[in-house]
């Protein structure tokens, strides 16, 4: 079972909505959530199969929450970030092979859009998490403190520490 | 929100906007409930360990086995399985094209007895079923079960699953006959296949790691990518490593800020050893393991403990 606590209550006023109604529609920006935190297609997927499982198997509880997109939200983070798997950050595996695995970032001609992806790929999960969230998605850092299961000091690091990493490595280049 | 200066600004903004272009695979953009992921990994002590749950289960096996004299025998899939059942082709597929099919696959309703069979090697079991209960197999002689797992409820599609029980010691070359355990409304469909003597890396011996050497992870039978660990260590990681087929089998260790990463290739199951890294990474490690999907690996990771150690 997951746990739910600091994202919603269950068993609130809120009708009780279907899966396919709620869940379903929340895929696409779950698996852009994913894939911008885990940067592999095939990872990212598996995150959001994974997110839209748990809440199937729990959806009696989900589709009661009054958010239940943030309950979504914190179950995919969660998966994302304790993957631990880095397996394309520090240039490896090489470019090459990116290239030749096709996502889309290494196809293109845009020279810029791969040094950003190659750059991005050195941050931690957690890095790409905090500022995925914060950034991108608007999230306050308390949040993504509650996405993240860490504390909002915690948070506000991973961001100041992604984004250095990303100045440096965009400056080396 | 964060506060960038106007060039990363842009640069994140583009590369944010370029991720959010890709779509999502045609799996996840439908309006059909989640399929179950699929892990098809079984360490070794977990194998000896799912072995002890038979005990467990005997009891409810007692009141499965009087369900299954009322249940009707298991046919070849096929036979009106319902459309929410994978098809036979689909329960094969995660199978390495170098496993031998003991039991085609089966499609049954409620508690059933599947035909004996004599495995080798790997014993490869793909699952899936629809119903509101459990599934579960074990064997007569308590050498192999697995838990019993929630099936996918009436009406939605059921993913293939599957499990590696190694077919070593009491197992490997004697006689077994599985029990399929399952609420009487629950429909299941089954395949069985194993490995045979297929890897030379099952002759491995996994204690056997060189002199001097540590132990980081113990056998470890897997298909596909697949992450073990967290394990900590003070020297250089080598992976001893046997896959099927003739691709690479990629190899990353990685704690919480930084990783490493080496390749190998899968000489159709000869044995090679990978140096992972010549420095430490600080603070557990987790090791992911990737080859091409219907690959079957083995690896026994071990270290030579460093001067801190």
């Amino acid at each position: 079972m997951i746990a739910v606590a600091g994202v919603a209550q269950a068993g609130e006023a809120s009708p009780q909505r279907t899966f396919e109604a709620v869940a379903i529609p929340e895929a696409r920006r779950l698996y852009s959530l994913a894939l911008s935190i885990l940067r592999d297609e095939g990872e990212a997927e598996d995150a959001v199969q994974e997110t839209l499982l748990k809440a199937w198997r729990s959806w009696g509880s989900v589709s009661g929450m009054d958010r239940p997109a943030a309950w979504l939200t914190r179950v995919c983070v969660n998966h994302c970030i304790s993957r631990r798997r880095l397996l394309r950050a520090r240039g490896w595996p090489p470019l090459d092979l990116r290239e030749e695995a096709g996502s889309a970032p290494a196809r293109s001609s845009n020279a810029e859009l791969i040094d950003m992806d190659r750059a991005y790929r050195r941050l931690s999960l957690k890095q790409r998490a905090a500022i995925t969230l914060n950034y991108r998605h608007g999230y306050s850092i308390e949040e993504c403190a509650v996405f993240m299961g860490c504390r909002p000091g915690t948070v506000r690091t991973h961001v100041a520490r992604g984004l250095a990493t990303l100045r440096k490595e965009l400056i080396d280049d | 929100m964060i506060d960038l200066d106007p060039r990363l600004e842009s640069r994140l903004r583009t590369f944010y906007e370029h991720i959010e272009d890709q779509s999502p695979p045609r799996g996840l953009a439908g309006a059909t409930p989640p399929a179950r992921a699929r892990r098809l990994s079984l360490n070794l002590v977990v194998g000896v360990a799912a072995a002890a749950l038979v005990a467990a289960g005997i009891a409810l096996f007692a009141t499965e086995l009087h369900q299954h004299h009322n249940a009707p025998p298991p046919a070849p899939a096929g036979a009106g399985n319902g459309s929410s059942l994978p098809n036979a082709s689909q329960m094969t597929a995660p199978l390495p094209s170098s496993t031998r099919t003991l039991i085609p696959v089966l499609h049954g309703q409620g508690a059933a007895t599947l035909q004996t069979f004599t495995p080798n090697g790997l014993i490869f079991i793909e699952y899936a079923c629809v119903g509101d209960g459990t599934f579960g197999v074990a064997s007569t002689n308590s050498d192999v079960a697995f838990n019993e797992v929630a099936c996918s409820p009436d009406g939605t599609a059921a993913s293939v699953q599957g499990v590696i029980v190694p077919a070593i010691g009491p197992i490997g070359g004697t006689p077994l006959t599985l029990k399929v355990s399952a609420d009487p409304a629950t429909r299941w469909e089954i395949v069985i296949a194993d490995g045979g003597p297929v890897l030379p890396g099952l002759t491995l011996d996994f204690s056997s790691a060189p002199a001097g050497s540590r132990v980081l992870v113990e056998g470890m039978y897997g298909t596909g990518t697949t992450s073990v660990g967290p394990f900590t260590h003070t020297g250089p990681i080598y992976v001893r490593y046997a896959c099927t087929g003739t691709g690479t089998i990629n190899f990353a260790a990685s704690n919480s800020s930084e990783q490493i990463g080496t390749r190998g290739g899968c000489l159709n199951g000869a044995v090679g050893t990978a140096l992972l890294s010549v420095q430490s990474l600080k603070g557990p490690v987790e090791l992911s393991v990737g080859a091409a999907p219907k690959s079957l690996w083995e690896i026994l990771v071990y270290e030579f403990p460093g001067p801190n150690a």
